[in-house]
């Protein structure tokens, strides 16, 4: 279940090509820029909303509503934010219960919030406070009060967007939770670098899914926290087709944040985890639809642009036409102290 | 099977009918084997005819042949492009044995005529569609990387689509690769390519008949949709020993065939190994990538015996593997990846009588592919492949000189392996689920005679009833929207699952308009009950074989086409222009999303989409037979579509070998070792270029070839817009091959340069020049968006990568 393994399996015609590409480089192949006519399309909405309950901390639900754009359209981060939509009519529905979700910018967000949104979008806090980034979630009030809408286990969340007239639907649900048996470290390269073990009992229920976060709290020489937000490493979502109901070992190499170009990914060994690490990890239960979006997500953005993977459209638990996911987590999570 | 079995007793009700006709009185019968006179080799597809009446027969597969008319005296004309004719006076007052063979003619320009010889084949036939290539001529033309390569010739020809950059692949008239019936000594080869595609598995100095049929396949054949190409290796010397040999820039060749026992017994062994793998590892042995490496190999053998006049037996097989391994020093990750085919065919000639010859064939044919993988202590092995045993026994009955009548049945047992998994890590083993296997039995019986209505029509018609038993043991598994499985049926072993059956009418008419030209129209219904699924742009090894099964129906083709043919210049020339219309139904693709390695525990056919397809189109053929200039020029005009109802929202798109323009120019240009005056005559400017040159030319034999290709560029499928997705930039995809490739386009040179003929052996220099003008076309197209931090900004480019540009090559080749 090695995250790179996985990753290989499914990209090995990918390998199987770039070796002809590699053996031709040999006699001289070439490649130039080309312009690609692309025909106009539509923009689309698209939605990512999380719901999440580890149990013991309460986190509100976040949507974000964006729109798609067209492929060569050069885009801006600060138009990233201009790629919001705003003034949608968002509701989840639970038990037979619906919750107004209200549109919330960064600048109103409580400070305490802001790591948890931060890692909803990927991004550091530093990054966030430097846009005016808006997300939909409980209403404010709600949340100063403490007094607001989270996940729970086993409740299945319903999801209605109306945005410029068009509605949207979606569910999910947040499975039973599973707690790993343990986590360590195990060195891979000479003694310093390594990957994350996990021992884990797969129930004998098939179609579950997981998803795998990690987060390096151990600071580096100038006083950082290494990581700001647990990350998804490469193949982070998987299923129990082929681990039904056994107990097992399995191992993750280290994530990266989307776009990482710090210097540390140039560095020798970007995928491994160091022996002094301090690893928390955030390890989820997802249902099957939402480990279908993430593995096909997954594939498509490690080999995007390859003309040999099938283009594949990422099957959305969204109906109504837009894009996107609707997830909800169930949340464990454990501690790897660095050896030394 | 009792259904089979009901149709096979009306095929041999019909036999019997046939036989009644050639109880006629006073006819007797001429028949016999024709060889080649050098190597003692059969001849097939040698004109045999009676000169008084110009009427006759071409000799078969195994170089016999059989003409039954009134009794009379007569000339007997034997004639092969190439060949020394045979006109023979013959007494037919009685049934004769007449076994002869043909020498080589010395020269090859002059185009020896034969006094109200008929018009040539291709007018005469009734068959449409169906083009013989001469070994010699492929050996002549240029070779990717001196890699001789029939399949590369192939898509030359008008109506056959190459599948992209040096790719072997081929495609026929809008049908799929999986619909080509790749015949290799009658055993189905199911991968015809090494290397992804750059070289096929048929080794050139093997080989010694290639024959394509593109339309209007005659009823012997069945099985696929599109086309069949139809490979004999040959037989061995049964004269003398030979070695034959060649040292190239990628692989080395050896040949060596010889009598077991003279005249009647005779064997040949050729071998071929790439050294691609020894090249690389001086390069990448220090970098991570060291163990990483790739080589293929095929190896072909044959052998052959008389027992008696009327009884021969052959054996031949071929066994060819490909090896990738991949080494990622930094991650530990190691794949190793083999595959290939394996082929055995056993048959057995004889001749009941004069008039009537029969072929018993037992035939062996798999194909598989594996790939390990290891990483610390995980291990998978995912495996795939395809197992036939075949039985054929076709007749080929001559009960007069305007019937040529074949019938026979056939049977093949397949073993397909989808896709299976085993996983461990360390002392667990993950559950992969069971192996599961389709076993079934496909069944064919057939009846087709060639016959003259008149002497302007004449009729190739023929009917298959052909069926398909898909059997246990086997566990149908069925899923829930979550890909649980819900259901296992388990069926045991020989219990019928699914049966499949359907006839297929076979017709082609071909009206002579007279001596220099005819106008032929053909109908053909085809039933294909094996599937290939592919998933990528390109057709690769991981493509799996399925059979039909409850959820995958046979695929059905129609075609329809009519065609004008016209010799010029004494058959110097041959033009024709052919419009053809297919249909083909129940064709397969994997389902949106689907991603192979989650296809455990689960039945391949779980995954797929059924649709249709269609493809019409116009080629345009003119080819110069013979002289010192040889070749062709072949053009097709063509639309192929699909449409499926799961796939682009249930809108008709391209066909990813959709061309709509391809154009083939084909030349080689023979210069024999000739004497000072002919030479003088031949060369004409030339000899202006320079004396040295002629000098030179005297002395030797050079051929030149020449090839031009354009084709329509492939279509793609590519996004046309973008999303973010947890930080992530998304691609969100247009239509179904929406996109279109710039079109292709290459010439290549080569020169052969025959070296002087010592008594005990010969050899010769062949250069040749890949993409002369070293053309970027276009192989893949990928795009890269770059995230500058500073502006804040993305930015995505496209590019177009392109693999070979000019290539020179150099082949020694040998012969002693």
């Amino acid at each position: 279940m090695k995250t790179h393994l996985t990753q290989n399996i499914t990209s090995i015609r990918g390998i199987m090509i770039l070796t002809i590409v590699v053996l031709s480089l040999g006699l001289g192949s070439c490649e130039k820029e080309i312009t690609v006519e692309v025909p106009n399309s539509e923009p689309k909405l698209v939605i990512e909303g999380r719901i999440e309950s580890d149990g013991i901390n309460e986190t509100p639900p976040f949507i974000t509503l964006t729109k798609s754009t067209g492929y060569f359209e050069t885009t801006s981060f600060s138009g990233l934010t201009d790629l919001q939509v705003h003034n949608a009519v968002v509701t989840i529905k639970v038990d037979n219960v619906t919750y107004p979700l209200e549109e919330l910018c960064v600048s109103s967000v409580p400070p305490a919030l802001l790591p948890d949104l931060a890692e909803f979008l990927g991004v550091s806090e530093e990054t966030l406070n430097s846009y005016n980034y808006c997300v939909y979630t409980v209403p404010l009030t709600d949340l100063l009060a403490g007094n607001f809408l989270s996940g729970e286990v086993g409740k299945t969340y319903y999801l209605t967007v109306v945005s410029e007239g068009i509605t949207y639907t979606s569910r999910t649900k947040i499975p039973v939770l599973n707690k790993l048996n343990s986590v360590w470290y195990e060195p891979a390269k000479e003694d310093t670098f390594g990957f994350a073990w996990a021992n884990m009992t797969e129930p004998d229920t098939t179609g579950n899914g997981y998803r795998w976060y990690a987060k390096r709290l151990s600071h580096t020489i100038d006083g950082d926290q290494k990581d700001d937000a647990f990350i998804p490493p490469a193949g982070s979502a998987f299923d129990d087709k082929f681990i039904n109901a056994i107990t097992f070992d399995f191992a993750y190499d280290r994530g990266h944040p989307p776009g990482d170009h710090t210097e540390e990914y140039e560095t020798e060994s970007p995928h491994y985890f160091k022996r002094d690490d301090t690893i928390a990890i955030k390890f989820c239960t997802i249902d099957y639809s939402v480990y279908r979006f993430l593995r096909v997500f997954e594939i498509e953005i490690s080999s995007a642009g390859s003309p040999f993977a099938s283009p594949s459209t990422i099957p959305t638990n969204i109906e109504g036409g837009a894009l996107g996911l609707w997830a909800g987590y169930g949340v464990t999570y454990d501690t790897i102290y660095g050896v030394d | 099977m009792r259904l089979f079995y009901k149709y096979f007793s009306t095929l041999l009700v019909l036999f019997v009918t046939c036989a009644s006709w050639s109880q006629a009185q006073n006819k007797y019968t001429v028949s016999g084997f024709i060889k080649e006179a050098e190597s003692g080799e059969n001849l097939l597809g040698a004109n045999v005819y009676i000169k008084e009446l110009l009427e006759g027969t071409t000799t078969n597969q195994y170089g016999f042949f059989s003409i039954t008319v009134e009794e009379g005296q007569y000339h007997l004309v034997i004639s092969y492009l190439g060949f020394e004719d045979i006109i023979e006076e013959i007494d037919l007052t009685k049934n004769i044995r007449y076994n002869n063979a043909l020498a080589p003619s010395v020269i090859t320009t002059g185009e020896v005529v034969i006094e109200g010889e008929r018009s040539d084949k291709n007018i005469e036939s009734a068959q449409m569609g169906k083009i013989d290539l001469d070994m010699d001529q492929i050996k002549a033309l240029p070779a990717f990387m001196g890699e001789v390569d029939i399949l590369k010739t192939i898509q030359l020809l008008p109506g056959v689509q190459s599948a992209g950059e040096g790719n072997s692949g081929f495609y026929v008239r809008g049908g799929g690769p999986d619909q080509n019936l790749v015949l290799l000594d009658e055993a189905v080869v199911y991968n015809v390519s090494h290397l992804f595609g750059f070289f096929s598995v048929f080794n050139a100095d093997a080989i010694k008949n290639v024959e394509l049929i593109k339309g209007g396949m005659p009823a012997n054949y069945g099985g696929r949709l599109s086309s069949v190409l139809d490979i004999s290796m040959k037989e061995g010397n049964r004269k003398k020993f030979t070695v034959d040999g060649g040292i190239g820039v990628i692989s080395s060749r050896l040949t060596i065939q010889g009598p077991i026992k003279k005249n009647v017994s005779s064997f040949i062994v050729s071998g071929r190994r790439t050294y691609i793998d020894i090249l690389i590892n001086p390069f990448i042995k220090k970098t991570p990538f060291a163990g990483t490496g790739y080589f293929f190999y095929d190896l072909t053998a044959k052998a052959n015996y008389d027992l008696s006049d009327n009884d021969r037996l052959y054996v031949s097989g071929y066994f060819g593997r490909d090896v990738f391994s991949y080494s990622q020093g930094q991650s530990g990750f190691k794949a190793k990846i083999p595959w290939g085919n394996a082929t055995t065919s056993l048959r057995w000639n004889h001749l009941f009588n004069e008039k009537l010859f029969v072929n018993t064939s037992l035939i062996f044919s798999d194909y598989d592919f594996s790939f390990g993988i290891t990483q610390s202590e995980f291990e998978l092995v995912l495996f795939s492949g395809i197992r036939d045993f075949n039985t054929k026994v076709d007749f080929n009955y001559f009960p007069n000189v305007r019937h040529n009548i074949k019938f026979g049945l056939n049977h093949i047992y397949h073993i397909f392996t989808p896709s299976s998994a085993s996983a461990s890590q360390g002392d667990v083993d993950f559950d992969t689920g069971d192996i599961v296997k389709m076993y079934a039995h496909e069944a064919a019986v057939y009846f087709n005679d060639e016959f003259s209505l008149t002497e302007m029509i004449k009729l190739n018609a023929g009917l298959r009833f052909s069926s398909f038993y898909h059997v246990g043991p086997f566990t149908r598994y069925t899923k829930d929207d979550v890909g649980s499985t819900t259901d296992e049926i388990k069926y045991k072993k020989g219990d019928l699952i699914k049966m499949y059956y359907g006839l297929e009418p076979r017709l082609s008419v071909r009206y002579q308009l007279n001596s220099k030209s005819s106008v032929k129209a053909a109908y053909t219904r085809n039933n294909q009950y094996i599937h290939l699924a592919t998933l990528a742009s390109i057709s690769l090894p991981t493509d799996v074989w399925v059979g039909s099964s409850d959820k995958v129906k046979p695929q059905i083709g129609d075609q329809y086409a009519v065609g004008y043919f016209r010799n010029l210049l004494d058959n110097r020339y041959e033009t024709s222009v052919e419009l053809y219309y297919k249909d083909m139904d129940n064709l397969i693709e994997y389902q949106d999303g689907f991603i192979p390695s989650d296809n455990v525990q689960d039945n391949a056919d779980n995954n797929f989409t059924t649709g249709k397809g269609n493809s019409y189109g116009a080629e345009f053929f003119i080819k110069k037979r013979t002289g010192e200039l040889t070749g062709w020029i072949g053009y097709t005009i063509a639309k192929t579509t699909r449409i499926f109802d799961d796939l682009n929202d249930g809108k008709s798109f391209p066909a990813k070998y959709d061309r709509t323009h391809d154009l083939s120019v084909v030349a080689t240009y023979d210069l024999q070792k000739r004497d000072k005056k002919e030479l003088s005559d031949s060369l004409g400017t030339w000899q202006k270029v320079s004396g040295r040159i002629e000098n030179w030319v005297r002395k030797r034999h050079v051929t030149f070839g020449a090839v031009f290709v354009y084709a329509t560029g492939n279509s793609l499928t590519l996004p046309v817009g973008r999303y973010v997705f947890e930080g992530n930039v998304v691609n969100e995809y247009g239509p179904r091959n929406w996109y279109r490739m710039i079109p292709y386009h290459r010439a290549d040179i080569s020169v052969t340069i025959h070296g002087k003929e010592h008594k005990r052996y010969k050899s010769s220099w062949n250069f040749a020049i890949y993409n002369v003008y070293s053309r970027a076309n276009p192989y893949f197209l990928y795009f890269n968006t770059d995230i500058d931090v500073e502006k804040q900004t993305l930015d995505t480019k496209a590019y177009q990568v392109s693999l070979f540009p000019i290539l020179p090559s150099i082949t020694w080749n040998f012969s002693f």
